[in-house]
């Protein structure tokens, strides 16, 4: 579903990635492990084409998104959801309109239909009280839910999530988490997060990347990352 | 060194405010408005502006009364106030007044939207969900400019003609009904217009200036603030360079 090859990037002459490479298969819900500033927020950007690499490619669904022109991205970035670390609620809607609007924007729903959807999906982050409300009146890990709902409103094939329980509590790290991946199972979703948070990245993660200095150090079940020998990936879950 | 650089960062950014200017011309060329959310910044930016716009207007009108008085008198031509209250207001002051006015509130809060916006990530949000954010955010801001300033402006030479009128019939002693007929018969067709030709420049221009200091903040609150200071600051110095500009090339081409 997603293949990463041998991906670049540096800015202003300072190496971010540094050769990432690694696939990702339909429906698999994996995470990448790296201390801050690693480049994790980085390399998901790439993954929805807001940065574009230096060098390599990004097969996603058999597309090499790194050739797509921005219209073409705009496009394409319809069928990946995308959770940002601050959640990126509009400030100047309520969370309904919120919810609404990718459906506005790029279905013929009618009225009727868009506001089941939007009370569909708030029940399905457990929000339903919450339409009302703006964003400012919300817990940041009240945000994250209705964030994550907007990402999936028009189901999404690809879920990307930059660290989802950053700035959260162990019990609501722990609860947006397993949203997280129960929303992914249930709507078929392959999904994408980057974290620090390894309790919950083994708990909810079908396979495990460890990115250090721009690279992939090791990758794959929670007893392939125990077992690993490398220094940083001891340091980290050890 | 450090001159070369902040040279080349001049420049540099000088072009890409120039390709945003060309995302925002062709979303409008290609009729890409959201007349909607357009409706919405017209309203808000108005009323950021209004009451000030008003203020210093009509407090213009009665200077220029007061000062015309003391000028006209030394003429003996008292009754002259109504057109220099009208003419300096239509040709020149209404427009640049609103126009700095209409920088610091409108133009500052539009910024500050924008950069807020960035640096929450809702400018990149947009773009996640498949939604072009010049088309969704920008463009409504800045053609609300050209509409909203506008209207400012007319407003703004009623009201600063009424603050004249005040102070030319009840202090100055200019008959009421004279002082009417002097204002409407001074006012000529390129009066009103080459002032109003200044006016949407700047609008453009406040729009163009303050739209992309917001959409390219960064660097967390800090970024809002500095960002909305240079847009304003920028507007300030724009307004008032490109006006002597352009008055001088409408003098040259109408010949008065
Ligand atoms: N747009 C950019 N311009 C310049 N440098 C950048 C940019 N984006 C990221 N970087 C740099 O890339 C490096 C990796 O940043 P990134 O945000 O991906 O880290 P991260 O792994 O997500 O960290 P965190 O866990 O703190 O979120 C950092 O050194 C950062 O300064
Ligand atoms: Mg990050």
């Amino acid at each position: 579903m997603i293949r990463v090859e041998e991906l670049h990037k540096s800015f202003n002459g300072q190496s971010v990635l540094d050769g990432v490479s690694f696939s990702i298969e339909r429906g698999e819900v994996v995470t990448f492990l790296g201390l801050s500033g690693t480049g994790k927020s980085v390399l998901l950007l790439h993954l929805i084409g807001l940065l574009s690499p230096d060098r390599g490619r990004i097969v996603i669904d058999g597309t090499d998104i790194t050739r797509l022109s921005e219209r073409e991205l705009l496009a394409f970035r319809r069928q990946v959801g995308y959770l940002f670390q601050e959640s990126a609620l509009y400030d100047f809607m309520t969370v309904e309109d919120n919810l609404a609007f990718p459906l506005e924007e790029h279905t013929d729903l009618s009225d009727a239909q868009r506001r089941d959807k939007v009370r569909e999906y708030l029940a399905m982050v457990d929000m339903e009280g919450a339409g009302g409300r703006y964003p400012s009146e919300l817990s940041g890990g009240m945000r994250k839910r209705v964030a994550l709902a907007r990402a999936l409103i028009l189901g999404a094939k690809v879920l990307l999530c930059d660290e989802p329980t950053s700035g959260l509590d162990p019990v609501r790290s722990r609860d947006i988490s397993v949203v997280i991946r129960d929303l992914s199972r249930r709507t078929g979703t392959t999904t994408v997060i980057t974290s620090h948070d390894v309790a919950n990245s083994f708990r909810i993660s079908d396979r495990v990347f460890v990115l250090d200095k721009g690279r992939v150090v090791a990758q794959g079940t929670e007893d392939d990352i125990r077992g690993s020998q490398v220094e940083l990936v001891r340091e980290l879950v050890g | 060194m450090a001159v070369i650089k902040a040279f080349g960062d001049t420049i540099g950014s000088f072009g890409r405010a120039v390709i945003f200017l060309g995302e925002i011309a062709g979303c409008i060329l290609r009729g890409k408005i959201r007349w909607r959310l357009v409706a919405e910044q017209v309203f808000e930016q108005g009323v950021q502006s209004l009451l000030i716009v008003l203020l210093a207007a009509f407090a213009s009108g009665a200077v220029l009364a007061m000062q015309g008085q003391v000028m006209m008198e030394r003429f003996g031509a008292k009754e002259f106030i109504a057109q220099l209250v009208a003419l300096s207001l239509v040709r020149e002051l209404g427009p640049i007044f609103t126009a700095l006015v209409f920088s610091g509130k409108s133009g500052a809060g539009m910024a500050a939207e924008l950069g807020t916006m960035s640096v929450n990530n809702q400018i990149a949000a947009t773009r996640t969900m498949g939604v072009d954010p010049v088309e969704f955010l920008v463009v409504p801001r800045v053609v609300a400019c050209l509409i909203a300033l506008p209207v400012l402006v007319v407003l703004a030479e009623i009201v600063g003609i009424l603050g004249g009128y005040v102070i030319g019939v009840y202090e100055a002693g200019v008959p009421s009904a004279y002082y009417w007929t002097q204002t409407i018969n001074s006012i000529g067709f390129v009066d009103f217009f080459s002032g109003f030709i200044k006016v949407f420049f700047f609008a453009g221009l406040i729009g163009w200036v303050c739209a992309f200091q917001g959409f390219f903040t960064g660097g967390g609150s800090l970024g809002v603030g500095r960002h909305t200071t240079i847009a304003v600051a920028f507007c300030y110095v724009g307004v008032i360079v490109s006006n002597t500009v352009l008055t001088k090339m409408i003098l040259m081409f109408w010949g008065y």
